[in-house]
This record gives C-alpha cells, structure tokens and sequence, in this order.
C-alpha cells in the first residue's frame, strides 16, 4: 500500500471525484476526513472508509468561510495529530453567456473554486510548515488551461487555480512541502450531468443531453468519457512518494483532449 | 495613423505601461476615454493628449464602469476598443495574506475583466466590431513565490477572456491579453494602498528576467496593443501575448526587487 497510515483531508468529498479520491486514499492505507459541505453526504463516505477499516471523520466545511476551513484542519490534528495530505477539491461550474452573466455566478465560481482553493490550501500550508512535510493537490480543470464559451467565470477560476498552485509551490518548495493541481476532462459526476443539461438547452434544436456526452465522447482521442476513479489514481499518485519530485505542475487527465496545452 | 475613426476606452493609467499605450493610441488617431481610480491622474494624462477626455473610475464598482462606457458611448458614439490597464500587486507570502488582500487583489485584477467586458460587450455586438485587451502578467504563467493571489488573478483575467473569445467570435469582436514582464511600482503602491500595507521604497518595481531593460518594454507593449487593435491584428483573438520566453523558470525565487 502506497500510503498507508498516512493522514488526507479531502474537500468536496461527499461526492464525484472527491468520493473517488477519499476511497482510493482509504484503499491505499491513508485516514481519510472528509469535508463536504453536505454533511450527510459525507457521513455516509466517512463510513464507507471506517469500513474499509481506516479512520476517518466528516467536517461540515463551506470552503469559502474561513472559520470553517480552520476547524477543519483543527479537527483533523485533533484527532489524528498530522497532517500528510490535502486535497482540496471542492468545486462548483455553472453556464452562462457573459453578457447575460449576473455578478452572483461570477462570485458563485470564483469564490468556491478558486478563493476557497487559497483558504484551503492556507490553512493546510500552516500545519504543513511546522510539520516540514506535506502534499498538497488542488482540483483544477482542463477549463484551467483552454476556453469555451459560456464558462468564462469557471475558466477564470481554474486558470486562477493553476497560477495560485504555480505560485504556492514556490513558495512551500524549501519547507518540503508538494504542491501540484490536476486538470481533469470531461468526467462522469453529478456536475457533469448539470453540464450537460445545460449544454443541450443552449445548444437547442431538439440536442439531448446524451448528444452532448457523445459528442464529449468523440472529442477525446480515448473515446470514452473518464470516470472519477481515473482521476482518483493520478492522485494516489500525487499524494505518494512516487511524486516526490514533482511540484508546481497541472497534470492533465483528459484522455487526451489537446486544447489543454 | 492606423486608428483613425476609431475609439477607445482604457481602464487604470497609473503606471508606465497604461501611459505609453494611451499615448500611442492616441497618437494613431483614436478618440479616448481614459480613466483611473484617481480621477485627477486621468485628467492629468488626457490633458495631454488629442481628443481625450479623463475621468475617475473604481473598476471594482460595476456601475462606475457602467457610467463610464456611457459617457464614451454618449462623446463618440460606439466604442470600438477597451483596454484594461488595472492591476494592484502585493508581495507577501501566501501564508501570510488575509482574506481581505486575497478578495481586494483577485477583485481590481480579475473581477474588473468580468465587469468590463460585459459592459463594452452590447454596443460591440451592436457594431458587429470591437477588441477587447486585458492587460495582465507574465506572472500568469511563471507564478512566482510570494505574488500567488497577484499570479491567480492574472490567469484568472485570461481565462475568462479566452473563454470570451469564443463566445463573441461570430460577433466580429476580438479579445486577447497582453502579458508584461515586470510589475510596476504603480501596481505596489496602489495594492499597499487599498490594503492598507506599507507602500514599498520608492522607485521599487518586481522584474522577472535580470536579462531585460524593463524601461524599455512599456512602448514595445503599446506597439503591441496597437498591433492587436489595427487591421493588422484582425485575425488574432483568444491569445496572451508576452514579449520574451519565460526565462523566469530559470531564476525561481523572482519576484526579485529591483530599482529603476
């Protein structure tokens, strides 16, 4: 096992590709808290990892209230007294032509996705630093690297990601702190579902939202929409030693999709 | 003159950069609006040049920028350009910014885009023309330590006008950004100033590459600027422009302070 008894907090876990990650984190021998903003999503994940025989914990946290965030990371040294891997991975989209985009999808976007990635990581980098260790991963998007329309404020989050993560890794370099983003494709959640819905109401002319996976499907030289488990084993990954070598980068996991250069 | 006919609005003009781009759009022909938080610096600058009227805008309130589209739209009739010149910087390491740095620096830098756009955006789609440029950073892709929030903003600035330029393709609009390779002491001094921190010594400025005279890149940018506003840019939109390679990933802990 690649991280056993290591200790993960993991945002945006209750479900998607935070769930997928908290599990494979279980897999590998890690204690896994989960932070979810839905409480009761996250108690059923936690209790999925205690089955797995790991220890682990659910937090109600709204990444974007920093109070919040620190009790998180509060309770973790709590009750597990380190702190060996965050991931914060909470994140929102929504879709909407700028020039009908009302301020608050703007606020919504930039305040979970990319504010909520710097309280996140703040609060981790603070424990870390004392520790002289730690890894930390952020959830970017290929949306971090590329354009499309209808996302400006969701491209401008995860760009935002990507820079911050950038700059962090920097920064934590010398302490013996990892700090790497990944940028997913176009991956099978709950959020992509709402994507899709979405797309084909704008695209109009009869599109369904099958249409559009398809098309997402065709897209990507690998032809298959990923799964949030592909994600979850670049992670694993990240947070191993295997990446000890590796900070400041956005990993793309996209099956190849090239407008993520 | 390559922009005669044409008008535009340019956003912030505290710093070196913003200046040399509005003199040399001015110089080529066009009508200008240009605004600053300090309403006498814009006064200040349009007073010297052609055809150009300044006024006071905070571009972290939607409805001053609102306003000010207006009166270029009600002096000019249409706006066929904005450039967006507002940036604050301040150099502190992550660990140590509060969240009222963090929200003032991601608002002026990346926010204003947002608004900006939209408010320029109905008269452009009713012209079937206009160019969008954001003035960002070349921190957007190197991201170096200590500017992570500055570095955020920036990539987040050209996110959004990526994403932007292909929603606006087929309205014969273009949007690019422009990425300098240094920060301006402006930009220190104005981001200590709105976030109450001490402003740095004078003539202080970050530079990024020990390789190049910054003092000359503030007028290789309004080329460039003019370039992308001209006939002769008409088919460049979604793109970030620097002017050199980013050597920056050679000097790791940049950021490095300098003096003029």
């Amino acid at each position: 096992m690649r991280l056993e008894n290591k200790v993960a907090v993991v945002t945006g876990a209750g479900r998607g590709i935070g769930k997928a990650i908290a599990l494979s984190f279980a897999k590998e021998g890690a204690n896994v808290v989960i932070a979810d903003i839905n409480i009761q999503e996250a108690e059923q994940v936690s209790k999925e990892i205690e089955k797995l025989g790991r220890g682990s914990l659910a937090v109600k946290t709204d990444v974007t209230i920093k109070k919040e965030v620190d009790d998180l990371i509060k309770k973790t040294i709590e009750k597990f007294s380190f702190l060996d891997i965050m991931v914060s991975n909470a994140g929102v989209s929504s879709m909407e032509y700028v020039i009908d985009m009302p301020e608050e999808k703007w606020d919504f976007n930039m305040d979970i996705n990319l504010k909520g990635t710097f309280l996140v990581t703040q609060a981790a980098a603070k424990q870390m630093i004392k520790q002289q260790k730690g890894k930390i991963i952020c959830t970017a998007s290929m949306a971090g690297k590329g354009g499309v329309a209808t996302q400006a404020h969701y491209n401008a989050s995860k760009h935002g990601v990507v820079a911050y993560v950038k700059s962090l890794a920097q920064e934590l370099a010398p302490l013996g702190i990892n700090v790497n983003s990944i940028c997913p494709g176009s991956i099978k959640t709950s959020m992509q579902d709402r994507e899709v819905q979405w797309s084909a109401q704008i695209r109009g002319a009869g599109a369904t939202a099958e249409d559009i996976r398809e098309e997402m499907a065709n897209f990507t030289p690998l032809g298959r929409i990923g799964l949030p488990e592909d994600i979850a084993k670049v992670v694993v990954f990240l947070a191993s030693d295997d990446a000890a070598f590796m900070t400041g980068q956005a990993i793309n996991i996209t099956g190849g999709q090239i407008n993520t250069l | 003159m390559k922009l005669s006919d044409k008008t535009a609005i340019v956003f912030g003009c505290n710093g070196l950069i913003a200046q040399e781009i509005c003199k040399k759009l001015s110089n080529e022909g066009c009508k200008l609006i240009i605004t600053d938080l300090k309403k006498e610096l814009a006064e200040k600058l349009a007073s010297n040049l052609k055809n150009t009227i300044g006024i006071g805008v905070d571009v972290r309130n939607e409805k001053e920028i609102k306003d000010a589209i207006e009166i270029a739209i009600k002096n000019y009739d249409k706006i066929d350009f904005v450039v967006n010149c507002s940036r604050i910087a301040l150099f502190k390491e992550t660990v140590e910014l509060t969240e009222n740095e963090w929200d003032t620096i991601v608002d002026f830098n990346a926010k204003s885009m947002y608004y900006i756009a939209k408010a320029a955006l109905k008269n452009m789609i009713d012209n079937n023309y206009g160019v969008i440029i954001g003035v960002t950073s070349k921190t957007a892709n190197s991201a170096p330590s200590n500017l992570s929030a500055y570095s955020a903003s920036m990539n987040a600035s050209i996110g959004f006008l990526r994403s932007l330029s292909c929603e606006v393709r087929n309205n014969n609009i273009r949007v690019n950004a422009i990425c300098p390779g240094f920060i301006e002491h402006e930009e220190l001094v104005l981001g200590a100033e709105l976030t109450d921190n001490e402003p740095p010594d004078k003539g202080i400025y970050i530079q990024f590459s020990p390789l190049i005279n910054v003092a000359n890149e503030p007028e290789a940018l309004a080329n460039l600027i003019c370039f992308l506003a001209s006939r002769e840019g008409e088919f460049v939109t979604g793109q970030a422009y620097s002017l050199w390679d980013d050597d920056a990933t050679y000097y790791r802990n940049l950021g490095q302070m300098a003096e003029f």
